[in-house]
């Protein structure tokens, strides 16, 4: 395990990189903590344009999205995200609070090639990153 | 006694001369011998123009019975004659003269003729007047208006009818001009109509013309149809016109076209509330889901959190725990998750309740669930040290709401494990019978009550409440259980014996019956 304040400019530019967009700094946090030490670069999105902008700039390997935040929710992100080449295949979670019947098939439908709910399961979480990751 | 002697010749010349009678005297040979100044009159010849010579007309010799003779004078004329001859001896001795008498019937004849004409021009007379009165009596018994019109539009004849229509009297519309009975506003137009019928004559039926009104001599309207039709009479150019009072009619066409406004709007306003209610109720459906869905979310994003950050904590990752701590983050541990389970019970209740909970049926095999469910609570048997059994006759395929029916045997079979006590017996049993499939969940737990068992599938009950002096459950889950079975047409029931365990069996049929169609 390689501590956080370790990892060097070097280490990082290594590492697989995973942009987090939640509107809950709490939330954010959670799931920092959690990739953080399965040893991803984690970035962190407050809404959904500030995440459209971070995905343009850093182009992460995989990204987590809240379904459910102001502005521009997790499906509208994804739907401008897919729209360009470079985030064609990239692996896009979506990670959800609501708990209706159908919502995972909806997400699905959007293009998101994950799906988590609220409230998590770290086990869970880790697996999904992982498998997307692999 | 008269004798012959006595007569002078000039007095016999005088009377044969003034008698209105023709006298004429033809000898045997036939020649004229004496031809009065009557004859003259009467025949046209001259007594010189006919002395000596044959008769000028023919005329019968031996007519002893005054006859009927038509001759034509010498003017040419026709004349009615009543002639007789009587045989004479003339003074010569010569036998076979003849006297004819010569009456002039020509003006009594003609006047006989023009009396005869008279009578039958009276009787033609009579008879036209026979026929005029058929006709008025036809004119006042029809139960219009009836005007005829001459070619200046000024009213000729009319029938009583009409006077009642228009409330003028008989003397006061006849000669008059017809746009007295046309209303004020279209009488300076009705001319121009007139002279187009004139030029374009025909029968035009009642009814084909437009809402047509009449004016009185009160100046009030009267909705009427007017029926034309021309005629040449020797009189002229001529049009009847029937004119019928459709008051009463319009007045009914009026009130059912009224009553049928009337009804159609009562309907359209029933449909609108209809409407209104159904849309109400959509919105309210669609609130209520909006409602459940924001506050499920609202309720869990809490909750991810709590219950992540507690687990984050409890892998000591951030930093070893004491072991107080470590206790205090199971209880958080626990809790949080018992609260997600509320949460998840409540909104499920609720949209049962509502009668929202819809099943997606599709085809599997109920073993595997079970099997499934059954993995997911061994970890908290084997912690118990209980033996859980399952004996299912395979294959079990059925048509059902999967995700709904693993919640009906989680339900159940995390009650078994809950209530039963550590080395206890659990056994899981399935199959088919009579088109169903037969499932019991048998404990050796803590059982119930034959007093308590009519309640426990009723909301907020907690079967083990007392016996275990606390509860992990919501007190829900036998109440969603039981509505889940019910929503599949199925039913569930228990067999227990308080200290001796429990035995809960559902039924459910194979497919979906028909008549529980559209889920």
């Amino acid at each position: 395990m390689i501590p956080e304040a370790a990892a060097t400019t070097e280490i990082r530019s290594k590492l697989r990189r995973v942009l987090v967009a939640d509107d809950k700094a709490g939330g954010r946090e959670l799931v920092r903590t959690v990739l953080e030490n399965e040893m991803y670069d984690v970035l962190e999105a407050r809404d959904g344009i500030e995440a459209i902008d971070m995905a343009h700039l850093h182009v992460p390997d995989l990204i987590i999205l809240d379904l459910h935040m102001p502005g521009v929710d997790g499906f509208g992100v994804i739907q401008e995200l897919r729209q360009h080449s470079a985030f064609a295949e990239t692996p896009i979670i979506a990670l959800t609070a609501s708990a209706m019947r159908g919502d995972r098939q909806r997400a699905l439908e959007a293009g998101f090639t994950g799906y988590i709910s609220k409230p998590v399961s770290l086990k869970e979480l880790r697996a999904e990153v992982r498998r997307l990751l692999a | 006694m008269i004798t012959k002697q006595r007569y002078s010749p000039d007095l016999f010349r005088e009377i044969l001369e003034t008698i209105p009678v023709g006298v004429i005297a033809v000898t045997a040979a036939g020649h004229v011998e004496s031809w009065n100044t009557a004859a003259a009159r009467i025949l046209g010849w001259t007594p010189e123009e006919v002395a000596g010579k044959p008769l000028p007309v023919e005329l019968p010799a031996n007519a002893e019975e005054e006859v009927a003779v038509q001759a034509v004078s010498k003017h040419g004329d026709a004349v009615n004659l009543k002639v007789r001859s009587i045989p004479w001896n003339d003074p010569s001795g010569s036998a076979g003269s003849v006297i004819i008498l010569v009456h002039d019937e020509t003006a009594l004849h003609r006047a006989e003729r023009a009396l005869e004409e008279l009578k039958t021009q009276n009787r033609e007379g009579a008879l036209r007047e026979r026929e005029n009165a058929r006709l008025r009596e036809l004119l006042e018994a029809a139960p219009d208006a009836i005007i005829e019109v001459d070619a200046e539009g000024r009213i000729v004849l009319m029938n009583s009818v009409t006077e009642q229509l228009f409330g003028y009297k008989r003397e006061e519309l006849l000669g008059q001009p017809v746009e007295l009975l046309v209303p004020d506003s279209l009488r300076g137009g009705h001319h121009h109509n007139r002279d187009d019928f004139r030029t374009k004559p025909g029968r035009r039926p009642m009814g084909t013309g437009l809402k047509l009104e009449g004016q009185r001599k009160d100046g009030t309207r009267v909705p009427v149809e007017i029926s034309l039709s021309p005629s040449n009479s020797e009189e002229g150019f001529r049009v009847t016109a029937i004119i019928r009072d459709v008051t009463g009619r319009r007045n009914q066409e009026e009130e059912l076209r009224t009553a049928q406004q009337r009804f159609t709007q009562s309907l359209a306003a029933q449909n609108r509330v209809l409407e209104l209610q159904n849309e109400e109720a959509v919105r309210a459906s669609h609130l209520k889901d909006e409602f459940l869905s924001g506050m499920s979310h609202e309720l869990r994003t809490p909750l991810h959190t709590i219950i992540g950050f507690t687990e984050l904590l409890d892998e000591q990752l951030a930093g070893p725990l004491n072991e107080k701590q470590q206790r205090f983050v199971r209880h958080i541990s626990r809790d949080s998750q018992h609260l997600l389970a509320l949460i998840n019970d409540v909104l499920d209740l609720s949209k049962i309740e509502s009668g929202w909970l819809e099943l997606h049926y599709e085809d599997f095999e109920l073993d595997e669930a079970i099997e499934e469910t059954v993995s997911s609570v061994r970890p908290r048997a084997e912690a118990k040290a209980l033996d859980l059994r399952v004996e299912v006759k395979r294959p079990l395929s059925i048509s059902a709401d999967r995700l709904r029916l693993r919640q009906v045997l989680y339900n159940l079979l995390s009650n078994a494990v809950k209530f039963t006590p550590n080395g206890g017996h659990i056994l899981v049993e399935a199959a088919e019978d009579d088109g169903s499939i037969e499932v019991s969940v048998t404990d050796t737990g803590v059982g119930i009550a034959m007093s308590e068992q009519g309640a426990v599938f009723d909301k907020f009950y907690q079967v083990g409440q007392r016996h275990l002096g606390g509860s992990e459950g919501t007190g829900l889950g036998l109440a969603i259980t039981k509505h889940l079975v019910t929503a599949h047409g199925g039913t569930i029931g228990l067999v227990s014996a308080p200290d001796q365990g429990s035995r809960f069996t559902f039924r459910i049929p194979k497919a979906k019956k028909a008549d529980t169609a559209a889920a």
